[in-house]
């Protein structure tokens, strides 16, 4: 178990080399200039040459590159080309936020999604299970980019309830964590349901029933236990795409997370920034697959990590 | 002729099979004696296990269209029972034990605890002690080192294990009559002998009656005393396992009797 930790933790190596390098030509590629964007369009040019010199962008572009790898090695992500601040304070500065949001979409997520999915599986094709399979329809078509400011409208503009942006306390945390947190509900739901249908056509469910078993525990002990096996996978999934659907979700609520982060240094081709980022995201997808791995031994004992 | 512990009168069942009705068992009747074993044959699709589930009322709807007939036992009619009662009945009073242990086991709790809340489901009494149960039971189905067992999952034992094992979690509150379906098909053919020796041995112990449903007219030969034979869902002849054996009147029966092997040099014990 702790071989097989390490020996997947070591995947890391090829992973972060394959996202760094791709990231890194990839955003010099990308049309506009952080030296012209940070001056604006009347800086003198030898100010430009200065300043171009002073960030190391003279010089040729896989010099830079092997300098930003021998940094990385050295556990130095760089200097951000905007802010002068290092990019590792910036990031650490920013992840709480989108830890926070991200924990609070997982939790709107599985606290709809179960009930929802048990209710819709124990009577399938009823009516619970056609209301509940139509407001996740529901909550998978809505983009995030629309359904925000639909929230923010009603809940915040409307009827005053709630605060509309900015992080705060847990009254701030509501709308976004809605909103990030829906189209995991919808797709959650679905699975619940259709894993829980699978796993009550079982035998072993029959025997439960045989048994003399409640019946709340022939669905909630026996067949739930086993149809979220599956489930483990799926939720691993998205925690991994959560990142990525928060940089929306924080850019509509102006949340200070990683998001915004990642954006803002898209914006001022902030090239240390993004890198940074990016490599960032990519080792927190790469850890969370393995702790669903972990987690999906744990839950599935026939299953063996080595 | 003893006193009828379980006795089923006309019992007919219908699925629903793409859309319309199929009856799946016709008036089927038996009556069940105290500590004695019926034989339930037949090949596969004729019924035979969908009768002995129906006795429980354990095939879910769908496929199950409906049941009707007569189901008694204890001086109440089995089929019309509610659901609260009826689960007072399954594990308590009349048990099952299935034909693949490796599928009808839960394959991720451990085998003591399948067989503890059986128990607890039943009886009130706490985790320990019905843990302690379970691990005495597992010992009274020969499981060696029955403690140290009960922490298996039904994938880390044999397939003879796991059927000792559905045999103690069936055996665990003490049912008067215990319902086997096809419960040593699974297993090769010395583990099957030590299966049906093992269950001569507590039907004998705990006096229980037993119905016994298998396609080997082998098995039925070494266990049963009436036997009863199905064929397409109707029951094509009844009577006792040595009527049968030696003087068969249907030509379906004789053609199953002419089907097994060593018919010859056949060992009947009654």
């Amino acid at each position: 178990m702790i071989a097989y930790t390490i020996r997947r933790l070591l995947l890391l190596i090829p992973v972060a080399l394959g996202v760094v390098t791709l990231v890194f030509f990839l955003i010099h590629m990308t049309p506009g200039d952080p030296v012209e964007i940070m001056l604006g369009d009347n800086a003198l040019s030898a100010d430009k040459a200065a300043l171009r010199r002073d960030l190391g962008l003279d010089r040729p572009i896989h010099e830079q590159y092997v300098h930003y790898l021998n940094g990385l090695l050295h556990g130095d992500m760089g200097i951000s080309l905007q802010s002068r601040k290092p990019v590792l304070d910036e990031i650490l500065r920013s992840f709480p936020a989108s830890f926070e949001l991200m924990a609070g979409a997982m939790a709107v997520a599985l606290l709809t999604a179960a009930p929802l999915g048990v209710l819709a599986a124990v009577k399938p094709f009823g009516l619970v299970d056609g209301a509940a399979m139509l407001i996740a329809l529901i909550g998978v078509s809505m983009p995030s980019f629309w359904l925000g400011p639909l929230l923010i409208l009603l809940f915040a503009i409307r009827l005053d309830w709630l605060p509309v942006n900015e992080r705060g306390g847990f009254n701030h945390l509501i709308l976004p964590a809605l909103t990030l947190g829906a189209s995991i509900a919808a797709i959650l739901s679905r699975m619940i349901r259709a894993s829980l249908l699978d796993a009550l056509q079982e035998e072993y469910v029959r025997t439960a029933r045989a048994k003399g078993l409640f019946e709340r525990s022939v669905i909630l002990k026996h067949a739930l236990r086993n149809a979220l096996i599956p489930i483990v996978t799926v939720v691993g999934l998205q925690v991994g795409g959560l990142l990525s659907g928060a940089i929306i979700t924080e850019s509509v609520f102006d949340w200070p997370g990683l998001g915004s982060l990642l954006l803002d240094g898209i914006y001022a081709r902030d090239y240390t920034l993004v890198q940074g980022c990016i490599l960032f995201i990519a080792t927190i997808y790469v850890v969370v697959n393995l702790l669903t791995d972990i987690v999906y031994g744990w839950a599935d004992p026939r299953v063996r990590l080595r | 002729m003893g006193e009828a512990l379980l006795e089923v009168r006309g019992l007919s069942v219908d699925f629903i099979v793409g859309g319309s009705a199929a009856s799946i068992v016709r008036n089927v009747g038996f009556r069940l004696e105290e500590r004695r074993t019926l034989g339930i044959v037949g090949e596969s699709g004729s019924g035979k296990s969908v009768a002995a589930l129906s006795l429980l009322r354990l095939i879910p709807s769908p496929p199950l269209l409906r049941m009707s007939g007569q189901i008694l036992y204890g001086g109440r009619d089995l089929a019309a029972l509610r659901q609260r009662e009826l689960r007072a009945v399954r594990g308590k009073e009349i048990a099952f034990i299935f034909q693949e242990p490796m599928t009808a086991l839960n394959p991720v709790f451990t085998i003591g605890e399948q067989i503890a809340e059986t128990i607890r489901a039943h009886e009130p009494v706490g985790r320990k002690e019905a843990w302690e149960r379970a691990v005495e039971l597992l010992r009274q189905v020969e499981i060696p080192d029955p403690a140290r067992r009960a922490k298996s999952r039904p994938h880390e034992l044999s397939g003879g294990m796991r059927q000792r094992a559905m045999t103690a979690m069936a055996l665990s509150c003490d049912p008067k009559v215990l319902i086997a379906d096809e419960p040593t098909t699974a297993l090769d053919v010395t583990i099957q002998a030590q299966i049906l020796d093992l269950f001569a041995r507590l039907q004998d112990e705990r006096r229980m009656s037993v119905v016994f449903i298998t396609h080997n007219l082998g098995v039925i030969a070494e266990i049963a005393d009436e036997v009863l034979v199905m064929r397409k869902g109707g029951v094509v002849e009844q009577g006792g396992v040595m009527d049968i054996f030696h003087s068969p009147r249907d030509p379906y029966t004789r053609q199953l009797l002419d089907l097994l092997p060593g018919r010859k040099r056949r060992h009947v014990h009654v």
